[in-house]
């Protein structure tokens, strides 16, 4: 990544977390490319069958991307909350793009039982997910930005807990009674 | 929920979850007291959370990192020569890209692969084999293939692009109509025809895969592939949320046959479903089958008939909806069974229905020559040269108009074959195309016509109206276009009128004598034309019945116009056929003179008849044995009408043939095909002469392409059981002419056919049978007394036969004609008698080179093993093995010997063979049970290795593992004969025990190959390296011990150890194991099976391979290729000690091209093997070097010499090669293989020739000194010298000046040296090449760069392998590696490309960028190529086309 992108995604990811809906469809092209990068450097580590810190991974997408001397966020908390609600959009669209189907999504019959390969049976989940967690949202916001922190964001629990300002036990708790909420929707399809 | 109520559940269960399980029940029945749904809804969640255990504890991110890499190919990214310009879609298979390939400039459709598929290699491998087949599929409605490629993990497909929509996206616009769904259909069934005939189910027929083309055409997409995606057809839960694969789809449900659904194994049949089901859809909007979830849709499928169809579209043809039923029927033996019969069906109803709709138009409009529709012709048609009219359309389903149509359009192809410079496509093979929607310019470019000529005739009540069209196959031009209005009755006006007018339109040099005959009608009587047309169909069809019928009808012509000269012929061409060698039912005696009486009638109505000539001819060879006269009139037949098939099929057949003139018959012989492709007689007789001729391989194929045509065509039946017979394959020989006898009526020339192969194959009895029961038909009919006398000669009695000769020479049998030419008679030449009867007959003792038995190939294994079996018979004890080595000796094959050594005389006294299998491709591994009785073996037949099991004797196949797409092989017969253990690819491959019937498979081990059984079944021992082509194995296989009670395994060896079996007594496990060092081979080794200290068994400078210990654990077999070529030995062995005693003793002696492999002993001492025969021969390919190869390859060699290393002449006109084998002589040829001549008729071993760069010498190395050594021998074989006193060496390529050669002399590892070829080898100034930095490593040049400046060449490891090629830079001294496999690198004339070889693959490589991809693939799996050789100016490739076949025998060596 050149220094003229990290700028550019710097600045980007700033007018996007203030509001400038713009920014999002620079930003998008920009960070699933790298993101496809890591894909491929994760899919040559799991092939060669090491374990990987995915979390580490995932942060270091934005890591490269952003130039951490320039980032006026708040605070390291901000900039993480704001990057997994980006890989969510992102994640999430993709995965919509690249199912051929989803479950209940009103798509003709021919199309629901086309050849779901394994990557796209992976992507409705996803997607399902995503719907799963705007009910949660509803309920209850705090569990659902948790989970969006954690599962799309890739944090820790030590990191989400720093994004929320709770402690790493309340995260930890809640992740484990929003997981098990979450199953039962999907489980529920 | 509201968020009040989900605090409330999430704190109880926030508590709920800190209590231990036991707990939480107390605590819940406190805390929801009275509140049954909260204590409900806590519940559920305490339960989601003890299932939900991984889920989304992976992030997002890497669940997705799967698609992530998939789709990241951005328009730029370039791929190998491809520029991804866009994406065009994604599909279950990948996603495919719009590209360009940089090379060509060409819009190409890019195609990538999952990256999870290629994760698993057995699969990526799979796939490799599936799409290289399925690009070798050329076929209009299929798209093709360009390349399969990858690049780093990236595996992707290159095609064609087609510019349209999918047939998905088409039906989403409007309903299709019914032309346009039939037109889509037959496009399908075209496809699917022409890839089941290649052997490629397609596996996902489906709307997706089918492509529309602006234009409306057709393209089909993804051939085989889906074989990649089927996984087995579990419905999956959706429980495993992200962290296992599940094991989800298979096909696509909605497409899928019953057969898919099932999981049961798919075949052609398969395909036509899912069309069905693509049809069904076209025309109702929806599918049959249909439901919310795949398994509600299998079910439908299972269960279920679908909606009929005129519920959708009241107008759907009630023979559309039929058709969609008989191919959704789910029983497939009730479907078609294949697409060409469907497509027939398509094709017909879309006929029917788009000549109605004309009609309707046209009766309307039509009037005499309307000005309108005249022709709008280009005014020129130059160097039109060929034409096919295709038969005349008719509106009238009724016969009698058919036979109307027919008869212009023969007659106008009659009057057109007149003409020298036209070739005019014969009317019995245009007949094959009536009725049928036939696309005009794709009939041409079939039979390689330049024009075609359709027409359509229309009759209403009494008027005719005839439009015609002329159209350029080559542009699709019209050339001419004219319409003809007559009555009926005065048709044959107007078809000579058109005959005149075509002819002037092709611009065709017409003299006046041309004008005559076209002027001239064979019959004005209609009546009679009709019964000569019904005459000539029956004729055509060569059975006595018919054949009898046909006299009828030409009879009935004569009596409707006496002076219809082409109706004599016609009669005296019955009777030619009935008295001649293929039917026979009347004799020489009645049938000629009546023939030759029809015949003079019709030369002197007609004396310029070429028909007529042509027949006279016949009688002349057949009947006169005036060969002169016979030459005579078959020659002014030609002149007179040069396109008259049956001329050119008479004059082969009956002339050249009987003179030994083989080669010049066939080209005869084919140019009859070429007027007449579909000629079912002339195809079938030029198998006959390819029999003739001993060409029995290329009879085979021949015969079997006539039967696609037609199965029933008798002669074809009979005639491909003589070759079988010829081979030695008497099971299918009986089989066909016992088909034969059931087709050909009351011929009895079928019957004396199997009479000789009874008495060939040991069935004496059947044989005198049969001889009886001819002699009481002979009564009635005629019998064949030269058949007879075959016979005879078969049952060994020569006086017999030779009185039978006597007889067929005094009753002019038809079959004589070839005494000089065949086989049957072979034994039978050396007698006085014999050349006597050749006098007699006028034909030539010894007739041009006479063609030897064959001296190779699997099939001659067979004859003479049938010839020892017929002595069995007659002969018995000692005498037979005398007579029996003898007898093999004579054959060069085969001889059974067995060496005196300390044990021989309780060696096997009663030796036999038998050989088991006959199946397509190799049979390898075969296991005995311990009785003896059975056998199982692997075989590829199926498409992938299956293991099979055959009892001995009974010939019925069962394939044990027919239900799994993975490769089974290695199989091995427990001791108690109840069990069999295999090597399986299933599920990541292992070892793997079923019952003998193949029941209840278990895997027991999760690696090993070749297991074998301890003697008590307890254990099982296994390699853990695959036997591979001792050459080129890349590691060491250990040796392991599995304990099937316990599953214990246990280390026994490090190795290397491969085909481990334990003695007898459990004391000692033999192996064979490869050499740590170049220039050491293959041995023999023993272990006791506690481990320990190996034993050598063998040692030397052979391979030696496959030890099997005999059932009395005295001896031990081996494979070895002492004594030059691969064969079964045998050692001494003290099965306590493993010490060996005496020498090894040679137990077969296979001729040089036969590979012995594979051994199994059963208890009782019979012993199977595999006889693995290669065969070599050189081809071309024209070359390209921005598009890789052109056309088809091209046999240059043809024969048992085994031609292979190719190297062309300077001058591009000369080849030389060596041939392989004992004798390994160097050869020269010119390029199309003509002019062999052999270089080094010595004794000595000679390989690898090179051309001098001025043409003069080749440089080769020979073995005459022992060592092998260069020599230079001049062209015309003077000067021969010796070059080199390297005591071994390699390859010698030349520099392109000719003053230096790169010589890789065999050092312990090999030196490549340069050194001038002029001088003495003491005086030599050697030039090494710069060290390689790995010392252990070795170069060997094998092409020198035409600047001189680089040496491409081939990387030896240590132990010998050839790992890659790479090329040294003379100059800068040093090496650049290209690439860690292939073999044989060539040099292009532009110094940068080369070209190298790789599994049946050749690669063009780049070596400045150092991209590589393939030109040219050979699709046969059991097909090699072998080293390339290039012209210089880069425009012909040759290479080597190594074929293998394999069987299994039997041998038995059981004591008395």
């Amino acid at each position: 990544m050149t220094e003229a992108q990290t700028h550019d995604v710097t600045q980007l990811l700033i007018d996007w977390s203030n509001g400038n809906q713009a920014a999002l469809d620079k930003l998008v092209p920009i960070v699933e490319q790298e993101l496809r990068r890591l894909a491929h450097h994760y899919m040559r580590r799991e092939r060669a069958g090491h374990t990987l810190q995915t979390t580490a991974l995932v942060n270091e997408a934005f890591l490269r991307m952003v130039n951490r001397k320039s980032i006026h966020w708040q605070n390291r908390a901000h900039f993480f909350g704001i990057a997994a609600q980006l890989m969510r959009t992102i994640l999430v669209d993709h995965a919509r793009s690249h199912a051929c189907a989803k479950r209940g999504g009103g798509v003709d019959n021919i199309e629901l039982n086309e050849a779901l390969m394994v990557s796209q049976h992976k992507a409705s989940e996803v997607i399902a997910l995503d719907e799963a967690l705007n009910e949660l949202q509803l309920i209850d916001p705090q569990q659902s930005r948790i989970v969006e922190l954690r599962f799309f964001g890739g944090l820790t629990v030590e990191e989400a807990a720093e994004v929320l300002h709770v402690s790493p036990a309340t995260i930890k708790r809640e992740w484990s009674t929003a997981k098990a909420w979450l199953y039962r929707e999907l489980a529920k399809q | 929920m509201t968020p009040e109520r989900w605090q409330q559940i999430k704190g109880l269960l926030e508590e709920a979850l800190e209590r231990d399980p036991p707990a939480r029940d107390a605590f819940l029945d406190e805390a929801c007291t009275g509140d049954s749904s909260l204590r409900a809804e806590v519940e559920a969640l305490i339960d989601s959370h003890a299932r939900s255990g991984d889920f989304i504890e992976s992030p997002a991110y890497e669940v997705l990192a799967d698609s992530l890499t998939q789709a990241d190919l951005v328009p730029g990214t370039s791929i190998g020569p491809y520029e991804i310009i866009g994406r065009l879609g994604a599909g279950g298979m990948g996603d495919i890209y719009l590209a360009e390939d940089t090379r060509l400039g060409r819009k190409v459709a890019l195609k990538t692969l999952p990256v999870h598929f290629t994760k698993d290699a057995e699969r990526v491998r799979r796939f490799q084999l599936e799409a290289k087949a399925a690009s070798a599929l050329s076929h209009p409605n299929i798209i093709t293939i360009y390349e399969i490629g990858q690049v780093d993990q990236l595996h992707y497909i290159v095609f064609e692009f087609v510019d349209g929509q999918t047939l998905r996206q088409r039906m989403r616009t409007t309903p299709l109509t019914i032309a346009e769904t039939l037109q889509v259909a037959s496009s399908v069934a075209a496809a699917l025809l022409g890839a089941h005939e290649a052997g490629i189910v397609h596996r996902d027929v489906k709307p997706e895969n089918i492509m529309m083309r602006a234009d409306g055409f057709v393209k089909m997409l993804d051939f085989g592939l889906a074989k990649l995606t089927e996984t087995k057809p579990a419905v999956s839960e959706a429980s495993t949320l992200f962290q296992t694969e599940p094991g989800i789809l298979m096909g696509t449900a909605p497409y899928m046959s019953p057969e898919q659904a099932r999981g049961l194994g798919i075949d052609p049949r398969t395909d036509i479903w899912s069309l069905g089901v693509v049809l069904y859809e076209m025309l109702a909007g929806r599918p049959p089958f249909a439901g919310s979830t795949n398994s509600d849709v299998l079910v439908a499928i299972l269960g279920r008939e679908p909606v009929p169809l005129p519920r959708y579209r009241s107008e759907i043809p009630t023979e559309l909806e039929w058709i969609v039923k008989k191919a959704l029927r789910k029983d497939r033996d009730e479907r078609y069974q294949t697409a060409r019969e469907f497509l027939a069906d398509l094709k017909n109803l879309a006929q029917r229905l788009t000549f109605e709709e004309e009609l309707e138009r046209s009766l309307d409009t039509t009037e005499a020559r309307n000005p309108a529709y005249q022709s709008q012709a280009k005014s020129s048609g130059p160097g039109i040269d060929s034409l096919a009219i295709l038969p005349f359309q008719h509106n009238e389903p009724q016969p009698g108009m058919e036979y109307f149509s027919d008869g212009i359009t023969e007659s106008m192809i009659n009057a057109l074959s007149r003409l020298p410079e036209l070739r005019v496509m014969a009317w019995s093979t245009i007949s094959q195309y009536k009725g049928r929607q036939i696309d005009p310019r794709q009939v041409g470019r079939e039979f390689r016509v330049r024009a075609v000529l359709t027409g359509r005739m229309m009759q209403s009540t009494d008027r005719l109206v005839i439009k015609l069209e002329l159209v350029d196959v080559g542009d699709g031009s019209q050339l001419w276009a004219d319409n003809y209005t007559c009555n009926p009755a005065d048709v044959l006006d107007i078809e000579t009128q058109i005959s005149s007018e075509i002819s002037e339109r092709l611009l065709l040099r017409i003299t006046t004598e041309d004008r005559k005959q076209l002027a001239k009608r064979p019959t004005d009587n209609v009546e009679a034309y009709h019964a000569y047309l019904k005459g000539r169909y029956c004729w055509n069809k060569r059975t006595d019945e018919d054949v009898r019928k046909a006299i009828e009808y030409f009879k009935k012509a004569i009596d409707s116009d006496p002076t219809y000269a082409l109706a004599y012929v016609g009669l005296a061409d019955s009777y030619l056929v009935l008295g001649s060698f293929g039917i026979a039912t009347l004799a020489p005696k009645d049938a000629y003179p009546k023939a030759r009486e029809a015949v003079e009638r019709a030369l002197a109505i007609d004396d310029t008849l070429a028909e007529a000539h042509t027949s006279l001819g016949y009688c002349f060879a057949n009947y006169d044995w005036n060969w002169t006269a016979a030459q005579r009139e078959f020659k002014r037949a030609l002149e007179l009408k040069p396109g008259y098939a049956v001329a050119h099929h008479w004059y082969g057949f009956e002339f050249l043939t009987a003179f030994g003139r083989l080669d010049e018959a066939i080209a005869e012989m084919r140019y009859a095909l070429d007027l007449d492709p579909l000629s079912l007689p002339v195809g079938s007789n030029i198998g006959l002469i390819l029999y003739l001729a001993r060409r029995y391989e290329e009879a085979l194929a021949q015969f079997q392409r006539n039967l696609e045509m037609d199965r029933s065509f008798v002669y074809t039946n009979w005639q491909i059981g003589l070759t079988y017979e010829e081979c030695g394959r008497y099971k299918d020989a009986i089989a066909a002419f016992q088909k034969a006898i059931g087709l050909s009526g009351t011929s009895t020339l079928p019957r004396a056919l199997l009479a000789r192969t009874y008495a060939l194959s040991g069935k004496k009895g059947e044989a005198l049978n049969l001889l009886n029961e001819l002699n009481e038909l002979s009564t009635q009919y005629y019998v064949s007394p030269y058949r007879i006398a075959a016979v005879y000669s078969a049952l060994g009695d020569r006086d017999s036969a030779f009185r039978w000769l006597e007889h067929a020479y005094e009753s002019r049998d038809g079959w004589l004609i070839w005494l000089a030419v065949d086989p049957v008679v072979d034994s039978l030449r050396s007698d006085e008698r014999f050349t006597g009867l050749l006098r007699r007959i006028g034909l030539p003792t010894v007739s041009g080179p006479m063609p030897g038995k064959q001296d190779s190939g699997a099939s001659l294994i067979a004859s003479t093993q049938a010839g020892s079996q017929n002595f069995v018979g007659r002969f018995g004890g000692v005498a037979l093995v005398a007579l029996l080595t003898i007898l093999l000796l004579s054959a060069g094959y085969l001889l059974v010997t067995f060496f005196g050594g300390r044990r021989t005389a309780r060696g096997p006294e009663a030796v036999s063979f038998q050989q088991l299998t006959y199946q397509v491709g190799p049979e390898f591994f075969p296991s005995l049970s311990p009785d003896g009785k059975s056998i199982v073996y692997a075989s590829r037949e199926s498409g992938n290795w299956d293991i099979y099991f055959q009892r001995i004797g009974d010939g019925n196949l069962t394939n044990l593992t027919k239900d799994f797409v993975t490769d089974d092989s290695q199989p091995a017969f427990s001791p108690d004969g109840e069990r069999i253990a295999f090597r399986s690819e299933r599920d990541g491959g292992g070892v793997y025990v079923m019952k003998a019937n193949g029941g209840s498979p278990a895997r027991v081990s999760d690696f090993g190959y070749s297991p074998s059984w301890s003697p008590d079944s307890e254990q099982i021992l296994v390699g853990t390296e695959k036997i591979p082509q001792p050459s080129t194995r890349p590691t060491k296989s250990q040796l392991w011990m599995i304990d099937l009670r316990s599953g214990q395994r246990q280390q026994i060896s490090e190795g290397d150890a491969l085909q481990p079996t334990f003695s007898p007594h459990r004391k000692r496990i033999a192996y064979w194991s490869r050499p740590d060092r170049y220039g050491q081979r293959e041995h023999i080794w023993t272990i006791p099976v506690s481990g320990g200290v190996p034993v050598a068994v063998t040692d030397g400078s052979f391979t030696d391979l496959n030890p099997v210990w005999s059932p009395d654990g005295e001896y031990l077999y081996f494979s070895s290729n002492r004594g030059g070529s691969s064969n079964i030995w045998r050692v001494a062995i003290d099965e306590d000690t493993g010490v060996v005693s005496g020498n090894s003793e040679a137990v077969t002696s296979m001729g040089a091209n036969t590979s012995v492999l594979y051994l199994s002993f059963s208890r009782t001492g019979q012993l199977a093997y595999s006889a693995q025969a290669d065969i070599r021969n050189l081809r071309s390919i024209g070359f390209n070097p921005a598009q890789g190869v052109v056309g088809n390859p091209v046999a240059v060699t043809q024969g048992s010499l085994q031609l292979w290393f190719p190297d062309v002449s300077p001058d591009g006109e000369w080849l030389t090669a060596y041939s392989m084998g004992q004798q390994r002589h160097i050869y020269t040829m010119r390029a199309d293989g003509t002019n062999q001549r052999d270089l080094t008729p010595d004794n000595y071993r000679h390989a690898w020739p090179r051309w001098s760069p001025d043409g003069q010498r080749i440089a080769f190395t020979s073995r005459r000194t022992g060592d092998y050594e260069l020599w230079i021998i001049n062209r015309d074989g003077s000067g021969l010298r010796q070059v080199s006193q390297s005591a071994g060496g390699h390859y010698a390529p030349w520099s392109a000046d000719g003053s230096m050669i790169a010589y890789s002399i065999h050092t312990p590892k090999n030196d490549c040296v340069i050194i001038n070829p002029d001088k003495a080898w003491g005086d030599q100034k050697f030039v090494y090449l710069s060290q390689l930095s790995d010392a252990s490593l070795s170069f060997e040049g094998w092409s020198w760069s035409a600047d001189g400046k680089k040496l491409a060449g081939i990387k030896h490891l240590p132990n010998g392998i050839h790992s890659g090629i790479g090329i040294y830079d003379l100059e800068a001294k040093t090496y650049d590696w290209l690439t860690d496999f292939g073999d044989w690198p060539i040099w292009l004339n532009d110094n940068r490309h080369l070209l190298f070889v790789s599994q049946g693959t050749i690669y063009l490589c780049d070596t400045k960028s150092r991209k590589y991809h393939q030109v040219f693939v050979v699709t046969d799996q059991d097909v090699d190529i072998g080293s390339p050789a290039l012209s210089r100016n880069n425009r012909t490739l040759y290479f080597t086309y190594v074929a293998a076949e394999a069987d299994i025998w039997l041998m038995d060596l059981a004591t008395k």
